[in-house]
């Protein structure tokens, strides 16, 4: 078979993988790496469930190759936290029951991650703007949105 | 089985293209991936351009310079480009959201050649010219690339490198606006640039591009000609309006019907115009 070797570094730890060329990051994370945080929803773009953060970037990992990815550094939402100690966004989301049917969550955490690395101090337009590439079906976009102000204000 | 290849220069990816030209070239794959999802299999072969250097570049001054491997993100966040080419930035601001925008590039904007792209309407009416790589390089003006939906004049060993314009002077002002089912993730129902020139109190010149009411971004030349040389203190757009319907030939579809664009292109229009002349600091009514 014609597999690529690539190095990918997930949550801070290194691996070595073999991927096809069509394989697309999420089936890496999800199926090679058994990372099923990452969710797949719709697989072409549109919702952000599959959203990681890549080289600091947030990304949809449906749309990526890992074969683009050699080298690169991934965050997915089991690098957020341990069940001992939560990511402060994990505890806002609890705390402000941002989470409902919780198949955006990983995805809305993130979002939200991402935007809280590039702006710690957002407004709420800041906060719907990063978090408007994810789609929360439950439409509990209020609690979300409280919980990360709740998150900003607390990483000050 | 799909062969993979990424160059790590522009004139290896050339070759590369020539001697295999049915490979797919993949950036951010924010457009490829979404039209093979389901036929990831059937990919022959693709080229991963992402890692090119020489695709990166911006070059700021009287002569700009874009590289088709920056993305919108970039684009919308360059502080030279927001202060002299803010229909730009608006464009690329506009594009699906952060996480499509981080990754999808300006050069994959071009190449899928949507009527709806959110680059193209602002550099067309920017006047730019789109860079060529291949056995030749070539350059031609955007607004004739685009042939049809999804169909442009890129030939199967060429490469989209970038595209070039020249800085608007002080005396240009543009604007770029969309109309969408909702502010993230939409493709335009309609859009629509603008590039005014004024002087001496006239509408010098002006460039109009509209986005998603045409096969192809289309320019309205003969609304500009209405247009040029008028008086701002007696601004008439009735006629240019009128005009505009003649140039545009939107269609019914998921997204919008014809009668809906052609109503919304309309104000949309008028309100980049305003909005163009506004940003120079001249108040005018229309």
């Amino acid at each position: 078979m014609n597999k690529l070797p690539i190095t990918l570094t997930v949550n801070g730890r290194d691996y070595r993988l073999e991927v096809e060329a069509n394989e697309r990051l999420l089936d890496t994370l999800r199926q090679q790496l058994r990372l099923t945080g990452t969710k797949e929803g719709c697989s072409v773009g549109e919702c952000g469930a599959c959203s990681v953060i890549l080289n600091g970037d947030l990304v949809n990992s449906c749309m990526v190759l890992s074969a683009q990815c050699d080298g690169a550094q991934v965050e997915t939402v089991e690098g957020l936290g341990t069940a001992d100690k939560l990511h402060p966004l994990q505890q806002a989301f609890i705390e402000h029951n941002a989470v409902q049917c919780g198949f955006c969550t990983p995805g809305m955490l993130m979002a939200a991650k991402a935007l809280l690395a590039k702006n710690p101090d957002p407004s709420e337009e800041d906060i719907r703007q990063g978090l408007s590439g994810v789609l929360c079906r439950c439409t509990g976009y209020q609690q979300i949105v409280d919980a990360v102000k709740a998150a900003a204000k607390e990483g000050k | 089985m799909t062969v993979y290849f990424a160059p790590s220069a522009l004139t290896e990816a050339v070759a590369y293209k020539k001697a295999n030209p049915a490979t797919k070239i993949i950036a951010g794959g924010t457009d490829l991936l979404v039209k093979f999802y389901e036929e990831l299999d059937s990919l022959a072969g693709l080229m991963d351009i992402s890692r090119l250097a020489e695709l990166k570049v911006v070059r700021t001054g009287e002569e700009v310079f874009i590289g088709a491997g920056v993305t919108h993100e970039e684009i919308a966040d360059h502080p030279w480009l927001q202060e002299n080419v803010a229909l730009l930035c608006q464009g690329a601001a506009e594009v699906g959201g952060p996480q499509i925008r981080n990754r999808g590039t300006l050069g994959g904007n071009l190449a899928n050649a949507s009527p709806a792209a959110d680059l193209a309407a602002p550099l067309i009416a920017l006047g730019a010219t789109v860079e060529l790589a291949g056995a030749q390089p070539a350059a031609l003006p955007l607004e004739d690339f685009f042939t049809g939906p999804g169909q442009t004049k890129l030939q199967p060993d060429q490469i989209i490198t970038g595209v070039k314009f020249a800085r608007p002077g002080a005396n240009q002002g543009g604007a770029y606006l969309k109309l969408g089912k909702r502010k993230a993730m939409a493709i335009a129902t309609a859009s629509v640039a603008v590039l005014v020139t004024l002087e001496k109190g006239c509408l010098a010149d002006l460039c109009i591009c509209l986005g998603s009411v045409a096969p192809v971004p289309r320019r309205a030349k003969k609304t500009e000609d209405i247009l040029r040389g008028q008086k701002l203190s007696s601004l008439d757009l009735g006629p240019a309006l009128v005009q505009l319907q003649a140039e545009i030939s939107p269609i019914d579809d998921i997204r919008g019907t014809a009668q809906y664009r052609r109503q919304g292109a309309e104000v949309i229009f008028r309100r980049a115009l305003l909005q163009a002349i506004n940003n120079l600091g001249v108040e005018v009514n229309g």
